[in-house]
């Protein structure tokens, strides 16, 4: 694969508050914030980072408002968030949870073909609007909804990864992964305490191990997972800009306040069919083979990551699919503290998706938005990499619409 | 006959009132998730529920209505199961929705007594009256035409007594929920020496599936819960009377309700126990044993609050109406004075509050789901019975006075065990210990 024939720069992230259960202002009963604030807030946030907020392209995400929130054309509320681009072109992008990453992908697109310079990303969900059972259907549109809603679980999603989680512990034994996983909850949790954004930033819980190991219960949930292997339902929104290098000057941001993007690996599963092998992410692994190659660089020299560990099945998965252990044996990797902050990949430091919150269609961006800030020292739980590149993965259903960016720190 | 043939047709009477609504709520649960279960065709199962009320039967219909979803919802899991073969039923929301209405199509909802011909099992639930009762009882025997059992939440009426004025002889239980019946886990069984056995059977089965939890009192007058409870609320009201030669009788109720909540760390105040119930249900109530046990259990502060216009009690939607105490939300607020004929705010009576109720850290509701309750609790009444002050000693008194009342139950046959009265007491009244033993 070729190298990107433009320089790409990310700069102006913002996340909002990942708000759901476990924040100490959640409150079911009571009115919640309206998702016109959650964009409101994003897009100010991005924007008063830099000195000339004109825009040329606008690209918003965000997986099922249609149903979530009745609302679609998503594109008119980008002029809404940022009044720039009233009259210009604007574009709604949807690929369920990996929506951010396509997201970030169509405006990449945008850049490399000079049709604009400086494009204004922006992504949420809001999913408190409905209970979690309901939730759990509108979600199953990340499947096969007409083949697979039917036989599938009460609480579908979790019903998928169950089911990947099964054939893992069958192969390589569970309570080996389970301590992998437990451990990965306690890690997120840690993590996400030092978040004041992240939805588990009040979590107090004192074992968060023994939490971890709690066995599934299929009679209440998923036959392989405990409700601790999962990213709870939650709100929220991301944005930031994409820019080409005269982008970046024209908007006045500095080039260390930016992180550049040097790859983009983008893959397609046929969501109509099942996965070609349960313990693996097949899909997932293509997109960061593309990506590793378009930035010519090898697994050792990414310095940070994050993961979709929308379950953290998905985490072992992923760190596997990565390479960073051979099959079977992510836990052992988890397990010797190398995603940790001093490990050998700090991964997930602002939380990740069980720690700060999983809002789908806004956790792509809110990806590139934590690699951002800890490439330029703005991070809430911040590293000290080892090298100047960071990767991302956002994943979309059962391994189908993923997107692997690889950035480096700004020079 | 098993329990799930029994079910097949059931009646509720009463089913608008307090008791009656719950009682219908966890039967057509139970119903309703067997018809699912059994893949039943709509119309297997039937739920009848009459009251006098059509107001009050419009608004079970509305609070069953909603309720059921609630608890389809909890169920989903196994709903997806139950209705797997139905290729039409695929999300959550679609299952949950066609649940609900088929448990709406299993009810009726009538004011007259038309419907309980066929019925097998017969819930009675209508207030607290002895002859409205037997009178009901009786025409529900002429109208039924299947031999079908009765099951009475009577909570003082000896059943012998009901079942020989209304001539169901064996046909008859007791079968006495708490309030409120779809949350308290405690029923309180009472099988008289003709009940016959294979309904006492069918009874213990319905409690188990129901996920309630027995307790079997034998059938004298109270039984267990109100032997206990009206000969307390008969114990407070003297006592106050008492202690009001000395203060304002408002102050005296004050102070013995705080007492009883703050000091022995109970849920409510023994006053603020009286208006939850209703005033008028705790003088009917004791009026009724203290005719059939011969011992004075019936107090004239209760109806000199009746005779004041003033009964307690709740309101359909659960808040509470205003009795000895007015409220907000579930706040006491004010006082009834009965010499001055209205509410007095308590901020008025605080003085001689804190001059003699002692102060504590615990509290009922800190200590409910504490791991170290037992330690607590027992740490609390050493320092509540090594204290000198009038609070602590009153309190000290009634707790003495409280264990006397159970072993009086158990003298008189009404249970043979402390610990089943010690069960009743934290199952059904939510108090964090038992009497038999003191913490």
């Amino acid at each position: 694969m070729s190298q990107l024939r433009k320089r790409i720069f990310a700069a102006a992230g913002y996340n909002t508050v990942y708000f759901g259960s476990g924040r100490k202002e959640f409150n079911p009963a009571k009115e919640m914030r309206s998702f016109n604030e959650y964009l409101q807030e994003t897009s100010q946030g991005t924007s008063t980072q830099v000195s000339n907020v004109e825009f040329d392209e606008g690209v918003i995400g965000s997986f099922m408002s249609g149903r979530f929130l009745n609302q679609a054309n998503l594109p008119g509320f980008l002029p809404y968030m940022a009044p720039s681009l009233l009259g210009k072109p604007c574009t709604a992008v949807e690929g369920a949870c990996g929506t951010g990453g396509r997201a970030i992908g169509v405006a990449v697109r945008s850049i490399l073909s000079n049709l604009a310079d400086r494009v204004f990303v922006a992504a949420f969900e809001m999913q408190n609007t409905m209970k979690s059972l309901y939730g759990a259907d509108v979600l199953a549109g990340a499947g096969y909804y007409q083949k697979e809603r039917k036989s599938g679980h009460a609480f579908f999603f979790p019903g998928v990864f169950s089911e990947r989680a099964g054939a893992y512990y069958q192969t390589y034994g569970y309570d080996h992964a389970r301590k992998g996983m437990a451990k990965w909850y306690e890690q997120s949790i840690q993590n996400a305490r030092k978040n004041p954004k992240a939805q588990e930033y009040h979590n107090t819980s004192p074992d968060l191990l023994a939490l971890g190991m709690t066995s599934p219960d299929p009679a209440r949930f998923v036959p392989n997972l405990n409700l601790y292997d999962c990213s709870k339902v939650s709100d929220g929104a991301s944005s930031l800009l994409i820019l080409s290098e005269v982008g970046l000057k024209m908007c006045g941001v500095r080039l260390q306040d930016a992180v550049e993007i040097i790859a983009i690996g983008e893959a397609e599963g046929d969501i109509t069919l099942p996965p070609s092998e349960l313990r693996e992410l097949t899909i997932t692994e293509i997109a960061i083979h593309k990506a590793l190659a378009q930035a010519e660089l090898r697994l050792e020299d990414i310095g940070l990551l994050e993961v979709h560990d929308c379950f953290s099945i998905t985490a072992l998965l992923s760190i596997e699919a990565l390479g960073y252990a051979p099959r079977g044996h992510a836990t052992d990797f988890i397990l010797e503290g190398q995603t940790g902050l001093h490990g050998k990949i700090p991964t997930n430091l602002s939380g990740g998706l069980g720690g700060f919150g999983h809002p789908t269609g806004a956790t792509g961006v809110r990806q590139l938005v934590d690699l951002l800030h800890q490439f330029t020292g703005k991070a809430a739980n911040q590293a000290s990499p080892r090298t100047p590149f960071g990767m991302m993965i956002s994943m979309g259903g059962n391994d189908k619409t993923v997107t692997c960016i690889i950035t480096k720190k700004a020079l | 006959m098993d329990l799930d043939t029994k079910l097949r047709n059931v009646a509720v009477v009463g089913a608008a009132g307090k008791m009656g609504q719950g009682i219908s709520l966890l039967l057509a649960q139970e119903m309703a998730n067997l018809e699912a279960r059994q893949l039943r065709k709509v119309g297997s199962y039937r739920l009848h529920l009459i009251d006098s009320s059509e107001s009050g039967l419009a608004g079970l219909k509305k609070y069953l209505k909603e309720h059921l979803k609630k608890f389809a919802e909890r169920k989903i899991i196994s709903l997806r199961q139950y209705f797997k073969s139905n290729p039409a039923l695929i999300s959550n929301e679609q299952i949950v929705n066609a649940f609900v209405e088929g448990a709406m199509d299993m009810l009726s909802f009538k004011t007259n007594l038309e419907n309980v011909q066929q019925s097998q099992l017969i819930f009675e639930a209508i207030s607290e009256n002895e002859s409205a009762k037997v009178n009901l009882l009786r025409t529900l025997k002429e109208r039924n035409q299947v031999n079908g059992w009765f099951l009475t939440n009577t909570s003082s009426i000896p059943i012998a007594f009901l079942a020989e004025k209304s001539g169901l002889e064996d046909r008859l239980i007791g079968f006495h929920f708490y309030n409120p019946p779809a949350i308290q886990q405690l029923v309180e069984v009472i099988a008289t020496k003709k009940t016959a056995p294979a309904l006492l059977s069918v009874a213990s089965d319905l409690i188990q599936r129901l996920n309630k939890s027995a307790v079997h009192a034998n059938d004298i007058a109270g039984f267990i819960g109100n032997g206990h409870f009206m000969r307390e609320v008969y114990y407070a009201c003297t006592q106050v009377q008492s202690w009001s030669y000395t203060m304002e009788l408002e102050e005296a109720i004050f102070l013995m309700d705080s007492l009883t909540q703050k000091v022995l760390l109970r849920p409510m105040g023994i006053f603020q126990l009286i208006d939850y119930v209703g005033i008028d249900i705790c003088d009917q109530i004791s009026n009724i044993m203290q005719e059939h046990l011969k011992e004075p259990l019936q107090n004239s502060l209760l109806q000199q609050m009746l005779q004041a216009g003033i009964k307690g009690g709740q309101n359909l939607d659960g808040s509470q109406k205003n009795g000895f105490f007015a409220y907000e939300g579930n706040l006491q607020k004010e006082i009834y004075s009965l010499k001055e004929g209205r509410y007095r705010p308590l901020t008025e009576l605080e003085a001689n509050y804190q001059d003699k109720i002692p102060k504590f850290s615990l509290s009922w509701k800190s200590l409910q789901n504490d791991p170290q309750k037992k330690a607590k609790l027992h740490q609390h009444f050493q320092e509540v019975f090594s204290q000198d002050n009038w609070g602590a000693k009153n309190a000290q008194v009634y707790l003495q006075h409280s264990q006397e009342i159970a072993q009086l139950l158990v003298k008189q046959g009404v249970t043979s065990s402390l610990a089943d009265v010690d069960k009743v007491l934290e199952l059904g009244f939510f108090h964090l210990y038992g009497v038999s033993q003191l913490p």
